[in-house]
């Protein structure tokens, strides 16, 4: 268990540069979700922390000590691998022992050590099965138990549910943050599953083009992202594009006015959640007229779809009340943002 | 073709194929095993119709079954000489950039092209008494006067583990680029050195390239025909150059044609028990 600390570390691959100076400051035993857009770096910067991508500049320091220098064997860390890398040719007490056989331990110890994770873990009863005869999610769990036996620094968690169905992903979920509760050990997870950053690290980190474009708790950053690039990229998000008047009013596509202090007066963009979108069937103050396309139902609630002015996309929430009468695809509604949840960005340079 | 019926068709896909293969492979090789089934003219006490007369003579008469006991071991020790040069070379093919693998395959493949006459010819001249390789003894001090190295089983074991390379790196390399890299660096995570990775999980992995390519090796070396012949001597004689003097030379069909019925049959025994062997050791393999 101990602190990671990268800052600015750069990686090159192929002539290519790939990570542009990703800072990233992970406190001793807490849990931090990489979250990006596919290829934008997250296993290359768990590679690097891992020692497997060389960096051209910058700095990984565990427990404030540098580790670039240290070729991955002796980096002490807990790695499980998208494809869980099980050894076929080990049994799962085997596969789970390996590491402290590496480490020159002695039977006893390596047995009890592998019982106790097999515990952790849930698998006592499979330790003398083959890698072959297991399930996916029993694989994965093996491949935490490995990582975890060693007693490693940093847990590195590449995509680790990305192999399996929804209902098991949920499950593990809750199995990954009871073991993480359990053991405490300093964690990094990557995923480009939003929901499982959410669900699972104490603070998420968005990644854009090989660049950490925000660090926060989750609920923070859903709630008032700093910037729209990650607004856009977490959940479903309206940005309206409203100019500031002189006399401090937001003015939205469409004419109708809501009242907003302390911005400079200007084009923004204006970002707000679908469910903070009130639908109403005539028109209100701060409203904004669009017509319905598309009505989704996803469960626990449906989206409304629907084209604002100038052809400006709009969604918001239907409450399952709501959902009894639906607006009729190519009805007219009126949109009108809570102007509580409103965040306002600048409006990207034309 | 109509309503033909997949199974048809497919069998009218692989006809010319099968004809090929019985009128060229089964239709000798019952003639063979017929003919070994027979007595020859010259034979002490000729008799009619179908007996196992000769592989009575193969299994006793001491130069055959010398003949048989020596091509075993020759093939044994090429083919574990073979895998230990050719497995440090598959991993460096494996390892090396894309310009190096490509050339040192081409490479490969020119030998395999090559006549096996010349290459023969090249170990005679390198091992000769006055060849490249007894000058250098002589000149580090090693050997006080040169060393008779050709004309025996140990030069033939060089040359048949020279010819055999082939057939064992790319079966090997072939499996080695099918181990994903995340087991190596799942080793090297988990504390193992770049050895011990290697070892530890590179190894055990590429068993079907090894298996595959010992397999191909020890069936060529059963059957090497040129190769003892050109740089053994007729004491170290394999069983095919002595099945050859009885069809050349003797001029017994079918004698000549029991040694190769029975060099097949035991070459199949020992790939069979080798084969039910690796997969009970590796029965586990997914
Ligand atoms: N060995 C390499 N040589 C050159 N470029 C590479 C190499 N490995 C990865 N890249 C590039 O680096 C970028 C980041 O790759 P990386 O695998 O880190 O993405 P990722 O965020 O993990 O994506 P995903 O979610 O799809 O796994 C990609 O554009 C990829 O093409
Ligand atoms: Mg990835």
């Amino acid at each position: 268990m101990a602190r990671l600390e990268l800052d600015r570390v750069e990686v090159t691959l192929g002539g290519n540069r790939i990570l542009h100076g990703v800072s990233l400051d992970v406190a001793d035993g807490e849990c931090v979700a990489l979250l990006g857009p596919s290829g934008c770096g997250k296993t290359t910067t768990l590679r690097a922390i891992a020692g497997f991508t060389p960096v051209s500049a910058g700095e990984i320091r565990i427990a404030g000590r540098s580790v670039l220098g240290l070729p991955p064997h002796k980096r002490n860390l807990g790695l499980v691998f998208q494809d869980y890398a099980l050894f076929p040719h080990m049994t799962v007490a085997q596969n789970i022992g390996y590491g402290l056989r590496m480490r020159g331990e002695d039977r006893a110890s390596i047995a009890k050590q592998v019982a106790e994770a097999l515990a952790l873990v849930r698998l006592s009863d499979m330790a003398e099965r083959y890698p072959a005869r297991l399930s996916g999610g029993q694989r994965q769990r093996v491949a935490l138990a490995r990582a975890l036996v060693i007693k490693p620094d940093i847990l590195l968690l590449d995509e680790p549910l990305g192999a399996l169905d929804r209902k098991l992903r949920d499950a593990m979920q809750v199995e990954l943050k009871r073991i993480h509760r359990e053991v405490g050990v300093t964690t990094i997870i990557v995923t480009h599953d939003q929901e499982e950053a959410l669900s699972l690290a104490d603070r998420v980190a968005v990644m854009f083009a090989g660049d950490i474009r925000e660090v926060e708790r989750p609920a923070t950053l859903y709630a008032r992202p700093k910037s729209r690039a990650v607004m856009d990229f977490l959940g479903e998000a309206n940005l309206i594009p409203a100019e500031v008047t002189a006399d401090g009013a937001l003015r939205l596509p469409g004419g109708a006015e809501i009242p907003h202090g302390g911005a400079k007066p200007g084009l923004v963009r204006l970002g707000i959640r679908p469910e903070h979108m009130a639908i109403l069937p005539a028109p209100g103050p701060g409203s904004i007229a669009a017509c319905v396309t598309e009505i989704v139902f996803k469960g626990a609630h449906a989206s409304l779809y629907a084209e604002g002015p100038a052809g400006l996309a709009l969604s918001a929430s239907l409450s399952p009340a709501a959902l009894e009468a639906p607006p009729a695809i190519g009805e007219t509604v009126h949109l009108r943002p809570d102007p509580a949840h409103l965040i306002l960005f600048e409006e990207d340079p034309a | 073709m109509q309503g033909a019926s997949p199974r048809l068709t497919g069998f009218l896909l692989l006809a010319p194929a099968l004809v090929f293969l019985i009128a060229f492979y089964l239709v000798p090789l019952g003639t063979m095993v017929e003919e070994s089934l027979r007595s020859a003219p010259n034979d002490m006490d000729p008799r009619a119709g179908l007996h196992l007369f000769q592989y009575d003579r193969v299994w006793n008469s001491g130069r055959s079954w010398r003949a048989l006991e020596r091509t075993v071991r020759i093939s044994a020790i090429s083919t574990l000489l073979t895998l230990l040069v050719a497995y440090p070379i598959a991993l460096f093919l494996f390892q090396v950039r894309a310009f190096w693998r490509t050339a040192i395959l081409i490479t490969i493949f020119v030998s395999l092209a090559s006549s096996l006459i010349v290459r023969n010819y090249g170990w005679l001249v390198t091992l000769a008494d006055a060849g490249p390789v007894n000058q250098l003894l002589l000149a580090l001090g090693i050997a006080d006067e040169p060393l008779r190295m050709v004309y025996s089983e140990g030069a033939t074991i060089v040359a048949l583990v020279h010819y055999a390379l082939p057939f064992m790196i790319l079966p090997i390399y072939g499996a080695l680029t099918r181990i994903p890299p995340s087991f190596v660096e799942a080793a090297q995570s988990l504390g193992a050195g770049p050895w011990r990775a290697l070892f530890g999980t590179v190894l055990p992995l590429s068993m079907p390239g090894i298996f595959g390519g010992t397999t191909l090796t020890f069936a060529i070396c059963m059957s090497a025909f040129v190769t003892p012949l050109m740089l053994g001597s007729p004491a170290t004689a394999m069983i095919s150059q002595v099945a050859a003097e009885q069809f050349l030379v003797q001029l017994n069909f079918p004698f000549g044609s029991a040694m190769i019925v029975a060099l097949t049959l035991v070459t199949f025994a020992i790939l069979l028990a080798y084969t039910l062997l690796i997969r009970a050791v590796f029965r586990h393999h997914a």
